[in-house]
């Protein structure tokens, strides 16, 4: 291809045989000697569970009658990656300590939904797996990949979370996830020293909240705060407020028709929905840099420009997890520094609902050491290493509040332990190309479609 | 190689022996073989062994274990008769890496053949409705424009510009000529997607009335302009995307052409100066003739990389706001969408396009190998 590489094969050619039958030579010495090496090695193979003294552990299958044969390995899978990975590994070690034979071997990736399609369609999978996304869960547990959570797992639910997370776990009648980290949605978050140096008050009513708008307008600062580029998820920004918005205009029978698609994004409700967020993000005075910033910036920028001096903008809508993206002095004076609110019900008549999210824990494999994996990831005691070590929130009853460090976590926290409504992220919970064509939908929405033609998109991509 | 020697040092024993032996070589080896693989097999049995332990292992087997198994092959083939051996040994040389180009490349693109006439899980019989959709989805649509505007503009940009570049920096002095190549072969070594991100930077997006961070946009407003979201503006966003790819990309052909333009004999270009030929002719009607293959393989390498642009697109804009190219519509198909139907279709669409490049540029090889 090269004029280059013409040189090099000549070069080739002219190599005598006699170096030819030098290097051979060579090949079979170096051979030999790595085979004669190997040796004892390869005799272990041929009957490997003598040669060791191990038992064998099959990773796959075990008949659930089988004893519990010491050392045992798990194979998780999940994704947790960096610190998450650090403080998942005090889980992990928190369970190994109680269980004596027990190793949890964990990968992690930041592709866990590609992965895992990847290794169900070739048949390997791990023992278990904590999956983000509840429609994933509900596709594999529809095609029997994974499989039903024992009985006296399943049973934990009833003694360790409250009813709603039993409701959010159920499949058609049977249980496949254990809750781990869950985070809540629907929260506005502001400085709360300019804030309060301004003399505004968090608004309890969605015409208090209205009336703040046009009061931080009038003084000359957009209200919110918004950014939204995610690269291939571009856009999820956008469908939390939707879906926020929605479960504060209807009843959450409506929410969950349209997650099923059997009320079409099309309808008044949820368009109604969509014009509310487009009063915000549409008007480069209610938003800070309109649009344009929105569909261009990274979306965790919106949590460094709340904080910015001279104020930017004054709040943001986002989930719990958001406080590890505020810069570092805020985090590290979080309850000084940061304030937040629930957004006010815009239908006051409603009951509230609060939008969850998770990593639910499912089984591919069923085994003893299994079962205990799973019945002590649905124990308060799972929760305490990583609630200690900050930043993720737990579910199950029974925690200490005060192994979460700072009061926010703790007010957070019990709201998700005690929640009686609840619901799943809409765009998680939808089928996958509806996930991906309501996210590329929001972007394209930013990007200049009007909001009909954003609505026509996402009915068109969902399949038939 | 091996068969020479041995033939003339050894004896020849009776031709049944031979075969006696060739089969028992053979056995062997293949026992060796299987063995290896089964080892390999069980070695994630024992986790609890230390990892290095198990390192060597591995490596004992896999290396060592299947490099006996075929050199014990190859010895076999030499107990054959010498004119069955020189056709086996031929075969048992290359044949290895047939075989796993077969098994890696050959079977996943007909099984992706296959797939693509099926529906979205890979299940049943869709006939050519994923074709369908390749052809009338408007993302699609979008993305053959798109390629093809990567194609004129981000190939031709950079075969255009290396030639330039190759061309002027031959005019001057040679230490400046070099400091000039080397600037510019510079960012191909940077990654893609880091290349990518660090030019999300010069085209970033602050409102007007605020510090701009990004560089195009600091310009713009020192200048008096309203700062601009470059890339969501459709207009103009796959052009400053392909101006990334050109500026990354531009490295490889200024250094082949300048290396090829040192091939051209200083007596032909002495010849022309003396029949009175100015600067530009030589270059037009010497230079670029003489450089035609080089242009020509340069181009094929370049035109294969467009058609397959991704990783600026995805680092970029993710392909929204109407950058998307073929390859990222197929990574979304696939790996966002897992409709396995589309994907497949687009993936062939793809190879469909590249293939008469690559053909074209083999046999243009194959042409040269037989002037020589």
């Amino acid at each position: 291809m090269f004029p280059s590489q013409h040189p090099f094969f000549e070069e080739e050619k002219d190599m005598t045989h006699q170096k030819k039958n030098l290097v051979s030579v060579g090949v079979f010495v170096v051979l030999s000697m790595l085979f004669a090496a190997c040796g004892p090695a390869a005799t272990t193979t041929v009957e490997p569970t003598q040669a060791v003294g191990v038992t064998v552990q099959p990773t796959k299958a075990v008949p659930p009658t089988a004893t519990v044969a010491a050392p045992v390995v798990i194979h998780a899978e999940g994704p947790f990656r960096g610190a998450d990975e650090t403080n998942f590994q005090a889980v992990v070690k928190a369970f190994e300590a109680a269980n004596p034979g027990i190793t949890i071997d964990y990968g992690g990736t930041d592709q866990f939904e590609t992965v895992i399609n990847v290794q169900i369609a070739a048949g390997a999978t791990p023992d278990v797996a904590a999956v983000p996304q509840p429609g994933l869960v509900a596709k594999m547990a529809a095609e029997g990949a994974v499989l039903p959570l024992p009985d006296e797992i399943a049973a934990l639910y009833d003694a360790n979370y409250s009813p709603a997370w039993k409701a959010l776990a159920t499949i058609n009648g049977k249980i496949y996830g254990v809750f781990s980290r869950v985070n809540g949605k629907g929260f506005v978050w502001y400085d709360k020293q300019s804030f309060e140096a301004k003399g505004y008050k968090v608004p309890t009513t969605w015409a208090e909240l209205e009336a703040l708008e046009q009061q931080m307008i009038t003084d000359g600062t957009p209200p919110w705060c918004v950014t939204m580029e995610s690269g291939a998820a571009t856009g999820w920004v956008g469908t939390d407020w939707i879906e926020n918005l929605l479960l504060r205009t209807q009843p959450v029978d409506v929410y969950d028709k349209w997650v099923a698609h059997s009320l079409l994004f099309a309808s008044p409700e949820v368009k109604n929905a969509w014009e509310i967020m487009d009063k915000r993000w549409g008007d480069p005075k209610m938003v800070y840099g309109g649009k344009a910033y929105i569909g261009t910036t990274v979306w965790n920028q919106a949590a460094k420009d709340l904080f910015a001096q001279p104020t930017k903008c004054w709040m943001m809508l986002q989930g719990n997890f958001i406080t590890a993206f505020m810069p570092e002095d805020v985090q590290k004076d979080l309850d000084n520094r940061v304030g937040v609110f629930p957004l006010p019900m815009v239908d006051a008549n409603l009951p509230k609902t609060l939008e969850v999210g998770g990593d639910q824990w499912v089984m591919f494999h069923d085994s003893p050491a299994i079962r205990k994996f799973m019945a002590f990831l649905a124990s308060p005691a799972s929760a305490e290493p990583w609630a200690k070590a900050g930043g993720a929130l737990f579910p199950q009853k029974g925690q200490d509040v005060k192994w979460y460090k700072s009061k926010i976590d703790q007010a957070l926290v019990l709201a998700l332990v005690d929640v009686s409504s609840a619901r799943f992220d809409g765009s998680d919970a939808m089928v996958s190309e509806g996930n991906v064509a309501f996210w590329k939908a929001v972007t394209d929405y930013v990007g200049g479609f009007s909001i009909d033609k954003a609505l026509a998109e996402i009915d068109a991509a969902w399949p038939k | 190689m091996f068969n020479r020697r041995s033939n003339e040092s050894q004896p020849r024993s009776s031709p049944l022996m031979r075969w006696m032996i060739f089969t028992v070589m053979v056995m062997t080896s293949l026992l060796l073989a299987y063995g290896s693989w089964q080892g390999l097999k069980h070695v994630q049995n024992y986790q609890q062994l230390p990892l290095l332990i198990r390192l060597i292992f591995v490596l004992c087997l896999g290396v060592g274990g299947f490099s006996l198994s075929f050199f014990i092959l190859v010895r076999a083939v030499e107990q054959l008769p010498e004119n069955i051996q020189n056709r086996i040994t031929p075969v048992l040389f290359i044949g290895p890496a047939i075989a796993l180009l077969f098994w890696i490349l050959v079977i996943p693109l007909f099984r992706t053949i296959w797939m693509s006439f099926l529906d979205a899980k890979g299940v049943d019989w869709a006939g050519l409705k994923n074709y369908i959709f390749v052809f009338t989805d408007s993302s699609m649509l979008n993305s053959f424009r798109n390629n093809l505007l990567w194609l004129l503009l981000g190939s031709g940009g950079c075969i255009l510009l290396g030639l330039l570049i190759a061309i002027l920096a031959d005019h001057t002095s040679s230490r400046f000529s070099s400091i000039i190549q080397s600037l510019i072969f510079m960012p191909m070594a940077i990654s893609m997607v880091g290349a990518s991100i660090i030019w999300r930077f010069v085209y970033a997006f602050v409102p007007a009335g605020y510090e701009q961070i990004g560089l195009l946009n600091a310009i713009l407003v020192q200048w008096g302009g309203q700062p601009q979201a470059f890339l969501m503006d459709k207009g103009v966003n796959n052009l400053l995307l392909i101006i990334v790819f050109v500026w990354m990309q531009t490295g490889l052909p200024v250094v082949i052409f300048s290396a090829a333009i040192k091939t051209i004999p200083e007596e032909i270009i002495e010849a022309s100066r003396m029949d009175g030929a100015n600067e530009w002719q030589i270059v037009t009607q010497i230079s670029i003739p003489y450089l035609q293959n080089t242009i020509l393989a340069v181009a094929t390498i370049v035109i294969v990389l467009t058609l397959k642009v991704f990783d600026v697109v995805y680092v970029m804009t993710g392909g929204n706001y109407g950058t998307e190219t073929i390859a990222n519509q197929f990574y979304f198909e696939m790996f966002r969408k897992f409709n396995y139907g589309h994907g497949s279709a687009i993936v062939v669409l793809l190879v469909v396009l590249i293939l008469p490049v690559v053909a074209y540029n083999l046999r243009r090889y194959q042409e040269t190998l037989e002037l020589k």
